[in-house]
Parts: structure tokens; C-alpha cells; sequence
């Protein structure tokens, strides 16, 4: 970035391919911020709520339940059901965030 | 200067402190190599004593999380998204098409398998991103939580990640469940425009991690957990019998088991399994399912009303028409999808007039006229679409008056209702009162 730009007949390298990235991501964020404030039918105010309230929930309350879940498993079960009670677990956590806005809604 | 604000991202040695080529020299060069070293200025490390909990250097065990697994889960779930993304975009130019693109009518079915892949993909990302993000979960707290400005920019650019990912899936799954109340904004334009943000936040977060990106993936796969033995860890690891084959074998599992039991609302031999939908093939009045009940329209009096006459308007003038005087004109079957935009869709045999007769009768010429079609609704955002040329002169484009042989109940949109091929839902607008026709373009 500190270089000027030179005509280019370098093929791209890694750095270059990661700017180009970079600043392309930037804009489009920059474009879903833009156009969120300026749709009439979005409320980014709601928006703005409803993100941060998937964040703290996934990450302060559902993920370390989770985890937590995992090591009590890994605690009291015989080494030979813990994968089973993995894999149960997973797909139990998966159909539960499909079922209960189902059942609440 | 989000690129190389931590040292496992960038393991090259950083330009800035070598002489600066002829280019640093000039005014500009020389303020970006000040911002730069300004944004990499060292901030002060908290004290150690505040190091507790999950910031603690043992507090996270499993020998499962390495970049070998979140490099591969983070290119699937990419994957996904770019699925998600261009079939969003396409039902989002059906239902607000700029002026200059005439949608086509054709394929039939474009628009209900696009839109049951994009839900199918969207559930198959949740545990996919649930194990991705339990992968990284350490990297949360980062100690010391902010190195510098543009570590912090990084790290907020994650959380834009984190947190727009999670949007698009939960509101995706409240609005198949038709869960509004906690959605404190308009679904379709807050899925739409955090789409982008989540485009843009996973395209930054590749660029800068692109390096850890290239060498997990260029790694063999090397499962050096044939279990049990990962002794290379001073932490005594937990997961121990388990195995990364084991835990994508569980992520596999549970797009299966999420994708059997959803996928029925489009696809009717698995309708049976689609328990965690809210409707299915054969269900509903006259075996079709049903968004919008004549009642929750507020149409039900008016639609019953025998003084119920269809305007069709055009260049030659106005023509008003009862249902007999419908039924009388030539009619047409045909075998069209409703498909809903939330994921579900169902076949009928749809029996009424041929749109474009209709335009003929009041003087427009049917291959090169557009239409607006309008409900008995008093309101709503729904109560009229517009059809575009191709839509309109499409033969299998009808004002249906009755599905599967029967007079069309209520609920699908009796006296009479559009149906038109590749089109959503939504705009398959129903208890029709007014057609009219214009000149397209």
C-alpha cells in the first residue's frame, strides 16, 4: 500500500490478492450500512439491536452452555458413549434452533 | 492496515520498517507509512491479575480445534453463503425488478427450486457455522484483548462477521416459522441488506486470513487423530476418542438429519419427514397449502359479495366482468408451483383465462403489453403486483377460477386469483379485482 502503483506486469501476488479482499469486503459492508440506513422499509435501529442480541446470545449464553455441556460429558461418561453423545448432541442443538421458533411462533 | 495486525496472520516480515522505495519519500507516502505506524502503535497490556476465566492461557482444551478444521469448515460455510447470496439476489429482483430487466417466465420452475435451495442451504449452515464458531471461540479472548488501532479494527471486522452470520440464519429461521415479534424490523429488506454485510465481513475476514488460510489447507488433511493420542499438547486434551473425522461426521449428521426433516416442504416425496416445517405438500384447503387466509386478508364479505365484477382496463377502455362472464370465456389449465419465499412450495392444476385473452379484449397487444394486477385487499404490502411482458404473453399465465377442478376456496383467492409460472409467491396476487394493461415499455 505504501508502494505507488506500477503498471502491473507482475502476476498477483499474495499480499495483493489479500488488499484487493480486503478493500473489496470494506466496500461491501460500507454499500449493506449505506443501504440500510437509506431503505425506508429496514429500521436500522432494529437492525443494530437484533445483531448485537445474536452475538451475546451465541456467545455469552448458548456456545458456553454448550461447551460447558461437553465437559460434564467428558467427565462423567465412559470414554466409549462420548462420541455418541457428540454427535446426538450436535444434531440435537441443530433441530432445536429449527423447532422452537416453530413451536413458540 | 486490517491486514497484518496479528503475527499468525502475517508471518512475513513487515515492510514498513525497511527503507521506503522513492514513493515513501512524497508527501501522501509518507502519511500513510505515519497512519500505518500510528494504527500498529503498541496500546498498554492490561495487568496479569485481570487474566481469569476464558482469558486464561489453559482455560480451552480440545485438541479438535485447529486452522486445518476451521479452514475447511470456513470454505463449506462460504460456500453456503455464496448459495444463499445469488439465490437471494435473484428472488429479491423478482419481487423489486428494475426497470430495464424484463424477467423471464421460463423455466417453470426457476424460481420454487431456487428458493428451496436457498432455504435447504441456509438450515445445512447451522450446525456448519455453529462448530465453526465453537472452533474459534478462544480466539475471543485474545489476550491482550486489543494490541493495537488495527487489531481492534480487525476484531470489531469479526464481530461484523460473527454477529451478520448469525443474523441471516436466526431471522431465516423466524420467518420460516413466521416468527415477526421479535424481529423489530421489515424481514425482507433486513435479511437483504445484512446479506451484504455478511458478503463483505467473510470476503475481509479470507483477505486477512488468507495466509493461515493457505498453509491449514495445503497441509495434508493428516488426521494425527487416529484418537486418542494427540501427546504433542502440554494441556492434557479433551476430545480425546472423537477426531476431527468424528466431529465432521456429527456436522454431516446434522445437516442430514435438519435437511430431511425441512426439505419436504418442496419436495413431495419427502413430505412425510418435513415435521419442522409449517406446511407441506397436500395440506391446506383443497390439498394446497396457504399463507394469507381470506380472513387475515379482510377479504371474506367482499369476495362473497355476487356483485363481484372484474375490471380489466386497457388502450380500447374498461370492460367489467362477472364470474359467469368469466367462466364463459375460453379456458385453460395448467399445472403451476406456488412457490413461498420461505421455502415451502406446492403443485396444483390451476383452471381459468388466459391473462393474455384478457388483454386482448380491451385492446392491447398481448406480446408486448405489461400488467398490474390488484386485490379485493383494503391494504397490505402484497395487495397488487406487476407482471412483465414475458409473464404477461406467457400461454400458461392465468386468472385461475378454480384449482385441482373445484371452485377456488376463499383462502386461494375465490372469485379469482393469478397464477403465472417462475414467480413467487407473494405475487401471485389472489381475490383479483382490477387487471390493468399497459404498453410494456
Amino acid at each position: 500500500m505504501n508502494r505507488p502503483d506500477v503498471p502491473r506486469p507482475t502476476p498477483p501476488t499474495g499480499s495483493r490478492w489479500r488488499r484487493v479482499l480486503v478493500v473489496g469486503g470494506a466496500l461491501t459492508m460500507a454499500y449493506a450500512v449505506v443501504g440500510a440506513l437509506t431503505d425506508p422499509d429496514a429500521r436500522p435501529v432494529g437492525m443494530l439491536l437484533f445483531l448485537a442480541g445474536v452475538l451475546v446470545a451465541h456467545d455469552v449464553l448458548l456456545l458456553p452452555a454448550v461447551i460447558g455441556l461437553g465437559v460434564l460429558a467428558d467427565r462423567h461418561l465412559p470414554p466409549r458413549s462420548r462420541g455418541a453423545v457428540r454427535v446426538l448432541g450436535l444434531a440435537t442443538v441443530t433441530l432445536l434452533v429449527v423447532a422452537v421458533p416453530l413451536l413458540v411462533a | 492496515m486490517l491486514r497484518r495486525s496479528g503475527p499468525p496472520v502475517n508471518p512475513r516480515p513487515r515492510p514498513e520498517g525497511t527503507p521506503a522505495p522513492r514513493g515513501a519519500t512524497t508527501a501522501p507516502g509518507a502519511l500513510i507509512a505515519a497512519g500505518r505506524r500510528w494504527a500498529h502503535r503498541p496500546l498498554p497490556t492490561p495487568s496479569p491479575r485481570w487474566r481469569r476465566g476464558p482469558w486464561r492461557a489453559t482455560a480451552f482444551t480440545s485438541a479438535l480445534r485447529t486452522p486445518a478444521l476451521t479452514a475447511r469448515l470456513g470454505l463449506v460455510l462460504a460456500g453456503c453463503f455464496g448459495v444463499c447470496l445469488l439465490t437471494g439476489l435473484y428472488s429479491h429482483l423478482v419481487q423489486h425488478p428494475p426497470g430495464w430487466l424484463d424477467l423471464p417466465s421460463r423455466p417453470v420452475r426457476f424460481y420454487q427450486v431456487s428458493q428451496g435451495v436457498h432455504v435447504a442451504t441456509g438450515l445445512a449452515t447451522i450446525p456448519l457455522l455453529g462448530v465453526k464458531l465453537w472452533a474459534v471461540y478462544p480466539g475471543l479472548f485474545h489476550w491482550p484483548p486489543v494490541r493495537n488501532l488495527a487489531h481492534l479494527v480487525e476484531r470489531l471486522s469479526v464481530a461484523a462477521l460473527v454477529s451478520a452470520a448469525l443474523f441471516e440464519v436466526v431471522t431465516g429461521v423466524f420467518n420460516i416459522a413466521a416468527w415477526y415479534a421479535p424481529m423489530p424490523f421489515f424481514f425482507p429488506s433486513a435479511h437483504y441488506w445484512v446479506a451484504w454485510l455478511a458478503t463483505g465481513a467473510i470476503v475481509t475476514h479470507v483477505g486477512v486470513k488468507l495466509p493461515v488460510i493457505r498453509a491449514a489447507l495445503r497441509r495434508a488433511p493428516a488426521p494425527p487423530t487416529p484418537d486418542r493420542s494427540d501427546r504433542r499438547d502440554p494441556i492434557p486434551p479433551t476430545g480425546a476418542g472423537w477426531g476431527r473425522r468424528g466431529l465432521l461426521g456429527a456436522v454431516a449428521a446434522s445437516v442430514g438429519l435438519v435437511t430431511v426433516t425441512t426439505v419436504g416442504q418442496s419436495l413431495p416425496p419427502l413430505a412425510g419427514l418435513a415435521v419442522l416445517t409449517r406446511r407441506r405438500p397436500g395440506t391446506g384447503p383443497q390439498g394446497v397449502p396457504v399463507n394469507r387466509s381470506a380472513r387475515a386478508a379482510g377479504v371474506v364479505a367482499l369476495a362473497a359479495d355476487s356483485a363481484y365484477r372484474l375490471e380489466v382496463a386497457g388502450p380500447a377502455g374498461t370492460v367489467r366482468l362477472s364470474l359467469p362472464e368469466l367462466a364463459a370465456l375460453p379456458q385453460h389449465t395448467a399445472r403451476l408451483p406456488i412457490a413461498c419465499v420461505e421455502g415451502w412450495s406446492a403443485d396444483a392444476v390451476w383452471t381459468g383465462v388466459r391473462l393474455r385473452d384478457l388483454a386482448a379484449l380491451v385492446g392491447a397487444d398481448p406480446d408486448r403489453s405489461a400488467a398490474r394486477v390488484e386485490s379485493l385487499q383494503p391494504a397490505g404490502r402484497y395487495r397488487a403486483s406487476e407482471l412483465g411482458r414475458d409473464h404477461l404473453r406467457d400461454p400458461l399465465t392465468l386468472l385461475a377460477l378454480r384449482v385441482g377442478g373445484q371452485v377456488l376456496h376463499p383462502d386461494h383467492g375465490f372469485p379469482c386469483r393469478l397464477i403465472a409460472p417462475n414467480r413467487p409467491g407473494v405475487l401471485q396476487t389472489k381475490w383479483v379485482a382490477r387487471v390493468i394493461v399497459r404498453v410494456a415499455r
